[in-house]
């Protein structure tokens, strides 16, 4: 083998090597891709709401209720809010206390 | 053509209205009625042997509960961290100290004068709850009602299971006493519904009327469910700064929400914040309609002008 044929063999395994690592790097980014749209959250549901809720009886002595307005920062986590049109004629139902 | 076919009954002591979109009405009956029974052996107060009875009787100890249970238990304790105590589920006792401790049809409505001790009530954290192990400890003394979005979220998962049993193009409305919530297609024009006091007026009434596509709609109010002892009036909806009935600018709110226990939950604070929760309201960006004590109509975020030019509102 020539040094010249060397050289061609070197740069085209340097080539390979380059792309092998691309397209692993593209896989595993496919794969968090797929993970991240098929992950529906349960999990992290769970734990808030354990963090939430689960008291120490230190914490439970000190709290009182309270009714005062929530600041800002406790307002709902409005969820987009369906829209709303009036309309006329017999109605599905009725929406009122019971 | 009618799309449309409509069954009402009666559970858990108030009015079942479900309305089926292209669909069948038998199996989503059916699926309503299996969510109902669900919701009555998990969490009715009113029923000695439902698991919500027995884990009151378990103050101090740490019990086992269902997976129902369990979600309803954090649904009402979210509800309640989010209004700041304005909607908490550790009403029980307050509820029954005012005379509410049996299903609503069997409270008289008026009746001798009643010596009640108000005090606060104990306030949600005093709730431990661990959703993943499905477990929930009660202080001493606290009692669990989850009425205000124990129904709402009855409703939610009754329309769900509803349009389950029916399958795809359908759509369903689900009404638990006027608690709302829809799922899958609706009809032309969307789901009409007419925004009253009282969840029993008729569908056809005068009154002002509201179209959604989708989503869930809530109404609170202080002028049904009341009853009278001696002078005094009282009725459901209990202020925990107090632990008796709440004084509210509001005497109704309504608010249309993604899901019913969303609309519930801001229906319900509207009526019990100090102040009647107009800015809370207006951050949560739902869009809402408030009747305070003469009669005075608020519309927030969007909730429509009535139409006039229709019979539904003569």
């Amino acid at each position: 083998m020539s040094p010249a044929d060397r050289d061609r063999a070197v740069e085209r395994l340097r080539a390979i090597t380059i792309g092998t690592a691309i397209a692993g790097v593209a896989a595993a980014g496919g794969f968090g891709a797929i993970a991240a749209v098929s992950y529906r959250g349960a999990a992290t549901a769970d734990a808030v709401t354990a963090a939430v809720t689960t008291t120490t009886d230190t914490a439970v002595t000190a709290a009182q209720p309270t009714t005062t307005e929530p600041a800002a920062t406790a307002a709902p986590t409005a969820t987009s809010a369906p829209t709303v049109t009036s309309t006329t004629g017999s109605a599905h139902a009725s929406s009122g206390g019971s | 053509m009618t799309t449309v076919a409509t069954a009402t009954w009666r559970a858990l002591g108030t009015g079942i209205r479900l309305v089926v979109h292209r669909g069948e009405l038998e199996p989503a009956r059916e699926a309503v009625e299996r969510i109902l029974d669900e919701v009555d052996r998990a969490y009715s107060r009113f029923r000695p042997d439902s698991e919500l009875s027995r884990l009151n009787a378990r103050t101090g100890d740490t019990v086992a509960i269902s997976e129902l249970l369990a979600d309803a238990i954090g649904v009402a304790l979210d509800a309640a961290e989010r209004t700041d105590g304005a909607v908490d589920p550790t009403v029980g006792w307050a509820m029954r100290a005012i005379g509410y401790d049996v299903d609503f049809e069997q409270i008289s409505s008026t009746g001798a004068p009643i010596e009640v001790r108000l005090e606060p009530i104990p306030g949600w954290p005093t709730v431990q709850l661990s959703r993943v192990r499905r477990e929930v400890r009660l202080q001493p003394g606290v009692e669990l009602d989850l009425g205000s979005t124990g129904k709402a979220l009855a409703v939610d998962r009754a329309a769900a299971a509803a349009h389950a049993a029916i399958g795809y193009g359908s759509g369903v409305l689900v009404s638990f006493g006027g608690d709302i919530a829809t799922a899958g297609a609706a009809p032309d024009g969307g789901w009409r519904i007419l925004v009253a006091e009282d969840s029993e007026t008729p569908t056809d009434a005068p009154g002002e009327s509201i179209a959604i596509v989708d989503g869930a709609v809530a109404t609170s109010s202080t002028t049904v469910r009341r009853w009278q002892r001696g002078e005094t009036v009282l009725h459901h909806l209990v202020d925990p700064r107090t632990g008796g009935p709440v004084a509210s600018p509001w005497r109704t709110a309504t608010v249309v929400a993604a899901t019913c226990v969303e609309a519930n939950l801001a229906a319900t604070a509207a009526i019990v914040l100090r102040g009647g929760g107009i800015g809370w309201l207006e951050r949560s960006g739902l869009p809402a309609r408030l009747v305070d004590g003469s009669g005075g109509i608020v519309r927030l975020n969007g909730w429509p002008e009535p139409d006039l030019r229709g019979p539904a509102a003569a």
